[in-house]
């Protein structure tokens, strides 16, 4: 296990630390890495969002359970990150980070450890829990981002229903019966652009991640980081556990779903703050103490998995 | 759909889909620089020594491969020259040379590893390392003697942007490590793998944000002749420089790939710097890179066949 852990987890803190090497060494200057922040956003991990949710398969009884555990978790994880943010007096900024560190989980090293754990198989059902957390969380994501950027308004809702995350969740999961049906022997052929350009999506937003942290700027925020980081990882565990248990799972959707719990934060949060340009240095710092902690958090959350 | 042309379109639909970002706006010209140089700085650094660590050498004959493609650059470089006594001013020449001698490696990686696998991708991976230090000396020398920067280039400045170069340190790197037979597997190689897999994507898109359109309006008749040179000559010098040194194969058919693969943006910059005509390589760059479409898939059916 400790292995895999390792395996999972070692490149992602490596090429953290690369970005913020690549930063303060000035080879990429601070300057440059708005652009690459703008691309990841607004085009890399729309993509990346669209083909997997578009492939997902949601035929059958179980998936419809698995997808409903998965967004009540994902729901219940946001609603107590925002009691809890509520309750410490964050700012708006803050509690953006906390919130969409709380909900949004790493599903590429989930992934990778799923199937580690459950087999191959298991992507499948990985896949049908992730639509409606991502859509979910990707808008809880984007919209606090905003109203923490320009309040509750015309403007947000504006800002939510045109964010490029939002349409390809949506469009891919609109689209997801009804593509392979009319293009049947055309759709894959047609996502390869869209695969090739959201294939660089996770490891430029680790890269850009390392390059916004700022260890100066953490100074007074230690409690906001630890809840963030905690939220995630034991919070989510506790919680996905929780609704495996309501729905009665057992084998490999348990092993699926309470993986997602012990999940580090993704990355791709980093990119909405930044170009928000909301605390995105204290965001950049709170996914990756989630990295570590979800190390931490991840064989209990296996070995409870397991045991079901 | 053969496998090249099958390999070629989405490869070709994300420098379109570059094209448009920057057109649309969706992200802005001025964000593209800091793009550019985490490509070229930091990713394909990493494809390079990622691709080149872990491939098997013992099935890949490189050694006349990669003399051939040395040789091809140099040939197309005098060919280049000798249309120098031609009436074309300073800058222009500059600039035609450069579009006879600089390739666009990226999309040639990316396409060799589409359409022939890692074999293939190996192979266009080692042609970096001798062929940058040769072609940038060439372009440089040229530029110093007829570009319109008069300030003359100094020599160790030169060299030590070639020595430092990071395409040159990814490959010996790469090389170094797959003669000692490590970093092939574990959290180094993962590490290098996901860093580089950004790379493809990130390139082709800022190729397609970087296509001038308006550019090819000027100097209509200089442009056509280094179109020519780049997508016709170009191919049947390396591929007739492999034949004459029995390359034969995959490594011929690559030769040729590479004669016909389209400019690069280098050229612009080194352009820009020393005096070169930027509008005449912009538009170069440009017609190679949508004409490549065609002139791809056709030479290396040429050579294959």
């Amino acid at each position: 296990m400790s292995a895999l852990i390792a395996s999972a987890y070692i490149p992602i803190f490596v090429v953290i630390a690369l970005g913020y090497t690549v930063r303060v060494t000035g080879l990429i200057p601070r300057q440059f890495w708005q652009g690459i922040n703008v691309l990841n956003h607004r085009v890399l991990l729309p993509c990346f969002l669209f083909t997997v949710i578009i492939k997902a398969d949601f035929s059958g009884d179980q998936p419809l359970q698995l997808a409903s555990a998965s967004a009540l978790s994902t729901l219940t994880l946001l609603a107590l990150a925002f009691l809890v943010t509520r309750l410490m007096r964050l700012s708006a900024a803050q509690s953006a980070g906390v919130c969409a560190t709380a909900v949004q989980w790493n599903f590429v090293s989930t992934f990778a450890m799923t199937e580690r754990l459950a087999g191959p198989e298991a992507l499948t059902q990985s896949a049908i829990i992730l639509a409606p957390a991502l859509i979910l969380a990707t808008t809880a994501t984007v919209s606090s981002f905003s109203i923490a950027s320009s309040g509750i308004g015309k403007r947000t809702v504006k800002t939510v229903i045109t964010d490029p995350l939002i349409i390809a969740g949506v469009s891919g999961l609109v689209l997801n019966p009804i593509l392979p049906l009319i293009l049947p022997d055309t759709f894959q052929r047609l996502l390869v652009p869209f695969e090739i350009i959201g294939s660089g999506s996770i490891t430029v937003v680790l890269l850009a991640m390392g390059a916004g942290l700022n260890f100066a700027a953490l100074k007074g925020k230690f409690k906001p980081l630890v809840t963030a980081a905690f939220l995630r990882t034991s919070a989510g565990t506790a919680i996905a556990t929780a609704y495996v248990m309501v729905f009665g799972f057992s084998g490999t959707p348990a092993i699926a779903l309470i993986l997602t719990g012990a999940a580090p934060s993704a990355a791709f949060i980093y990119a909405v703050a930044a170009d928000f340009n909301q605390e995105a240095e204290l965001t950049a710092a709170m996914i990756t103490l989630s990295v570590l902690f979800s190390a931490i958090a991840t064989p209990i959350a296996a070995a409870i998995a397991l045991s079901l | 759909m053969s496998v090249v042309t099958g390999a070629l379109i989405p490869l070709f639909g994300v420098i379109v889909f570059g094209w448009t970002l920057r057109r649309s706006g969706l992200v802005k010209a001025e964000l593209w620089a800091g793009i550019n140089k985490l490509s070229y700085q930091a990713l394909l650094p990493a494809t390079l020594f990622a691709t080149i660590s872990q491939a098997d050498f013992s099935q890949i004959q490189a050694g006349s491969f990669l003399v051939a493609g040395v040789l091809g650059f140099i040939a197309m470089g005098v060919i280049a020259l000798a249309f120098k006594p031609a009436p074309i001013d300073g800058p222009g020449f500059t600039s035609l040379f450069q579009g006879g001698v600089r390739w666009n490696g990226f999309v040639l990686l990316a396409f060799a590893q589409a359409a022939f696998g890692p074999e293939g991708a190996v192979l266009v991976a080692l042609v970096f390392a001798p062929t940058v230090p040769v072609i940038n000396i060439m372009c440089v020398a040229v530029l110093s003697i007829w570009g319109a920067n008069k300030t003359p280039p100094n020599a160790s400045r030169v060299g030590l942007r070639i020595v430092t170069n990071p395409l040159i340190i990814g490959c010996l790197a790469g090389a170094a490590a797959s003669l000692l037979g490590v970093f092939q597997t574990g959290p180094v190689s993962q590490t290098l793998s996901l860093i580089g897999r950004a790379a493809l994507p990130l390139i082709l898109l800022s190729i397609g944000a970087g296509l001038d359109f308006s550019a090819l309006k000027a100097r209509p008749l200089l442009l056509v002749l280094s179109i020519i040179l780049k997508l016709i000559i170009a191919p049947l010098v390396f591929y007739t420089t492999g034949r004459l040194l029995g390359v034969e194969g995959l490594a011929l058919t690559l030769l040729a790939a590479i004669g016909s693969a389209p400019g690069a943006a280098a050229a612009y910059v080194l352009a820009a710097e020393m005096g070169g005509d930027k509008r005449l390589i912009a538009g170069h760059v440009t017609a190679t890179t949508l004409l490549a479409f065609i002139a791809l898939p056709f030479w290396v059916w040429f050579a294959a066949s």
